[in-house]
Parts: structure tokens; sequence; C-alpha cells
């Protein structure tokens, strides 16, 4: 595990402390200082960064793979990949990087030849080339197809496996997180939540970040009591929810609850006895190949989404159950 | 989209052609002159034409060698440094350039001459700057590096700094990213600078006129032989000027365009 610090006060006011190991992922808003913090590791910005902060870029032992990739235009493939090497057998060293990944009958070629994904892996090589301790990916999935994207990710896994580097992904990419080992949310400046990506999705640090992770349904509430440690039983509108916090709230406080979209169960109307169910009215529905999705009216306006197995036609009277391990609550800032 | 792209520009490639030739044809007209206003049954060199040749290329060559080395580390830094005062280098290196010729050679004579305290300090280590070598030579840089300066910025501007980033992030000192990616990058723009530089170094005539009348280099001996013979020395000279002075520039583009297309 290696653990950097990076603090600056300009362009972006920054403080970050992360660990890194195999495949991590900081996560974060575009204009959240997502590549200001990577060029600061790498020395192209002034800051504080630890490790390897009183080096000059050339001596930091960093790969990077910058968005667009940027290859030297006007050198050929094995070339870009021999760029960082010294001494020996410059060429065969490449040559032997891209037969590694498959990809040396594109030895003599020029970037301009490949196309985004081959680029992409050819950058990726030259970075390794270098040997670092640690490689910086600067959204790796940018401007990809989803198909493409998959698996470049894979590719990334697989490649920092075959190299044992560990490598730090920045990204707004929510895809990627579920590949890493580490994920690590990005926000206003620090680190806001830390930890396996399992844990950060089930239980996001805050409503901002829950948003990030995809998740769309939030309201506001009161809370009208504590039941357990992590479980309170809510007010939102004129229904009583039971939800799962942490377990610093008091009755009184105002919360805002949120459930991810695929949480939100619809039920059969006989199922009346299910728990934090609720009736509402469908105003939207959307079919698509893959999904159903649906908005529900007010005060509950609640999206949802299911598999869509079921062909016929979508009641407007919805049942729904929100699950209360589910049904998230955050302190209300 | 491509089919309406194409035949609008087939519809406006018969105009195009017709009036860029026909601009390239007034351009070139007067050299017609060396085809039809000369005798070419005597035709014959002046008394040391040869020997001017021989020094405009020597010299020339000198002058265009430290135009280069001066120029391009001068071109680097204006390209890539930029600070509050860089429009008054900009504006600087605008002022040779726009000085006349003739004017120009004056101030140099008058700042380097035996009884200016510039040139009365290198002629006591043995340097002449009036009527010698080094004076031809340095009227010429004068008269060239500004031009090949202004060519390399541009040049150098045109070099993407991330992929200069980039090769500092894979371990390459300033110097030797400069070596390989600033210099190779920047080669197209480069070659058309020092293929200007050339062309300027040879044919200036204001400022060597005044600073380094001998030893006589082409242009001026152009200039003698009208002077002390007429136009039927000044062709045959003529000719072989653009036959020495052109293949450079021509050679070295050719040799870039061959490389890879950036």
């Amino acid at each position: 595990m290696l653990a950097l610090r990076c603090q600056m006060d300009t362009p972006v006011a920054l403080d970050i402390s992360l660990e890194v190991e195999g495949l991590s992922v900081l996560l974060g808003r575009s204009g959240e200082g997502k590549t200001t913090f990577l060029r600061a590791l790498l020395g192209l910005l002034p800051a504080r960064v630890e490790p390897w902060g009183h080096l000059p870029t050339e001596q930091r032992p960093l790969g990077y793979l910058p968005q667009g990739y940027r290859l030297f235009p006007h050198l050929r493939v094995w070339q870009n990949i021999a760029f960082p090497m010294r001494g020996g057998d410059r060429r065969q060293a490449a040559l032997e990087l891209l037969e590694r990944i498959g990809m040396a009958r594109f030895a003599e070629q020029y970037p301009a030849a490949l196309s985004g994904g081959q680029q992409q892996r050819v950058a990726l090589l030259r970075a390794i080339a270098r040997k670092p301790k640690l490689l910086l990916l600067d959204e790796p999935t940018s401007a990809l197809d989803p198909q493409t994207r998959d698996e470049i990710i894979a590719a990334l896994s697989e490649e920092s496996a075959i190299f044992s580097i560990p490598l730090l992904v920045v990204t707004h990419d929510v895809s990627i997180c579920a590949a890493a080992q580490r994920m690590a949310i990005l926000q206003e400046g620090g680190i806001q939540a830390v930890g396996e990506p399992a844990e950060i999705f089930a239980r996001p640090p805050n409503p901002q970040a829950a948003q990030m992770l995809g998740m769309e349904n939030f309201f506001t509430g009161r809370i009208e009591e504590k039941l357990s440690q992590q479980e309170y039983l809510v007010r939102i509108h004129s229904r009583r929810l039971r939800a799962t916090g942490m377990a610093d709230h008091s009755p009184g406080e105002e919360v805002i609850l949120g459930i991810r979209a695929e949480h939100v169960l619809l039920r059969h109307a006989k199922d009346t006895d299910a728990e934090n169910l609720i009736v509402s009215e469908a105003v939207e529905w959307h079919r698509q190949p893959l999904w159903q999705r649906f908005v529900t009216a007010a005060p509950f306006s609640l999206r949802g989404r299911f598999l869509a197995q079921d062909r016929s036609d979508p009641p407007r009277t919805l049942y729904l159950q929100l699950p209360a391990e589910k049904l998230l609550l955050w302190k209300k800032r | 989209m491509k089919r309406i792209g194409s035949s609008r520009s087939l519809s406006l490639e018969a105009p195009l052609l017709l009036f860029s030739l026909a601009i390239l044809a007034i351009l070139i007209a007067p050299f017609s002159e060396m085809f039809f206003g000369l005798d070419w049954q005597h035709l014959e060199f002046a008394p040391n034409d040869l020997h001017a040749i021989r020094t405009s290329l020597v010299y020339s060559g000198t002058a265009l060698l430290l135009c280069v080395l001066l120029g391009t580390p001068l071109a680097w830094w204006m390209a890539r440094r930029r600070y509050r005062w860089s429009p008054i280098v900009d504006a600087l290196i605008l002022l040779p350039l726009l000085t006349p010729p003739l004017a120009l050679g004056i101030l140099l004579a008058s700042f380097f001459g035996p009884y200016a305290s510039a040139g009365e300090f290198l002629s006591h280590w043995g340097l002449r700057l009036v009527n010698t070598a080094p004076a031809f030579i340095m009227a010429q840089v004068y008269a060239a590096m500004p031009y090949y300066v202004l060519s390399a910025r541009a040049a150098f501007e045109g070099v993407p700094t991330d992929l200069e980033e980039i090769s500092h992030t894979l371990g390459k000192s300033s110097l030797e990213t400069f070596w390989l990616v600033t210099l190779p990058m920047a080669r197209n723009g480069l070659t058309a600078a020092i293929a200007l530089a050339w062309v300027r170094a040879m044919g200036e005539f204001g400022v060597v006129l005044i600073v380094a009348y001998y030893p006589m280099g082409i242009p001026v001996k152009i200039y003698q032989n009208l002077e002390d013979i007429g136009l039927s020395a000044v062709y045959p000279l003529l000719w072989v000027f653009f036959l020495v002075a052109i293949p450079l520039p021509l050679w070295i583009r050719l040799r870039s365009r061959r490389q890879v297309p950036l």
C-alpha cells in the first residue's frame, strides 16, 4: 500500500491523503481538481506532495497516462514505448512489451494509424516502460463507447497485475469502480470517503457522493424515533418509514433520505403488510430494451426501474416498497 | 456531407487554379528578362565573378550557421517563456527588420567601426568589423537572424507543451526533451526558417554594401558589374546566383517533407 499526500492552494485548493493498491479509483466530478491532483503529484504544478515531492518531474518514479493519451506523433509505436528506456537494446525491449499485450504487429506504425483504444494501450506501455512505482491515469474511459470502456477497464486491471504496478485512476466514470480494489471520493478539495467500492456504494458518506454514485431518489424528512444503533423511524410528508443511517442522529433532527432507483421494489396490491409501502400514481413510463423506468407523482416523486421481462401494459397505480436497509439517511447540512 | 463538400471545392477549383497561376505569372514575369534580355551567344563572366560566388557561398553558410546556433535558443525562449515584458522583446526583434537595410548598415558601421567604442574594443582582440570577412558575415547575420528567429519561434509555438511535459514524466531532462520532442516536432517550421534565413543572407545588399563592400559577395558584385560594365555583366552572375542559392532551401524542404507528416 502506497500513501500519497498533496496540499495546494492554487489553482484549486486541495488537501488529499490517499492510500493506493492494485487498481484504485479516485472519483470526482469535473472541476473538483482531479487532473490538478495528478499534475501536482507529477511535479508539473507547485504543491506540497509526499512522497517524491522534493524531486523534479523527470526523477519521480511515476507513470502518467493523460487524457487523449498524447503519444509522440513523430515516433513509431515501438519508438514511443522505447522513449523512456535507456541503454541496451531499446527496440528489442519495446517489442517484448508489445508482444505481451499482443500488439507486436503495430510496432512500425505511427500513432495516427491506431484506434483510440490501441493508442491508449501503447501510451500505457510507454508509461510502464519507465518502470514506475505507481501509474497515474487521467479519465482513461472518457471518449470511449461503453463496450470499449469495459474492455479497457478489464485490460487495465489485468495489466496492473501483469506488470505488478499499482494504478491510480482519476475519473468521473462510476463504472470503473466495479473493477477497483479501492476507491475514494474527491469532493470540495478533500477525500470524503475511502474504502472498498462495495462498502462505499452500500453506504455513501453524503447525499452528494450518493448522487455521484448513481442514486436518483432524495427526500427530506424528520427523525421520530431511534429504533436501534443504525435504524430510525423517519417521517417523510405524511408517511413514517424505517431507514438506515449512522449512529449519531437524534429524534427531531431533519435529515436527507435517499434510495437507488433499482432498490425501489414494485409490489402487488395484495402485499399490504409489506414494510415501507407507498402507493403512488405513475406519471411517466419509459420502456427501454433492458429496463422499464417509471417516475411517480408528488409528494413521493420516485424514480424506479426493473428488468423489462414483463411486456404487458404498465399499471397506473404503483405499490412500491422502499426496503429499510436500502433507504439511507444523512444529516441535512 | 462529403459529396456536398467535394462538389463545392470542385466548383471553386478551376477559378482558384487560374487565379493562382495568374498571380504566380505576374510575380515571375520580370525574370523572363534573364532569358530574353541575355545575349546567349556572347555569354561571359566579368573578372572576379567566381571569387564573388565563393565569397557569398562560404560566408553566407557561416552566417546561416551562426543564425541557427544563436537564434534557435532565443526563438525557443521567446516561444516558451512568457513574461509581462515579452511584448517588448517581440518589438525589439522587429526593429532590425523594420530598419531600411542601408540605415541598418550605417548603424552597424557606426557601432562597430574603428572609431566607435565597441569597434575599438573588438579591434584590441584583433577583430575588425569593417570591410573584412567577419564584417561581411556580421552584416548577413543582422539581416537574416530576425527572420530566422521569428519563423523558428512560430515553429516552437506549434509544438504542444503537454507533449514536452509527457517527456518530463517519462524521465527526460529539459535538454533531452528539447532534442527528442521539441526539435523534431518543430522540424517543418524550422526548415522553413533556415531556408528563409539562407535566402536573406545570400541576397542581402544594403547592409553589406555599407559594412563590407569588400570582400565582395554576389549582390555587391552585381551592383559593381552594372556600374563598370553594364547589363551584359549582370545576368550571367545572376544566373549563377540562383543556381547556387536555390538548391539548399529546396533540399532542406524536400528532406523534411519526406519524413513523417506531423
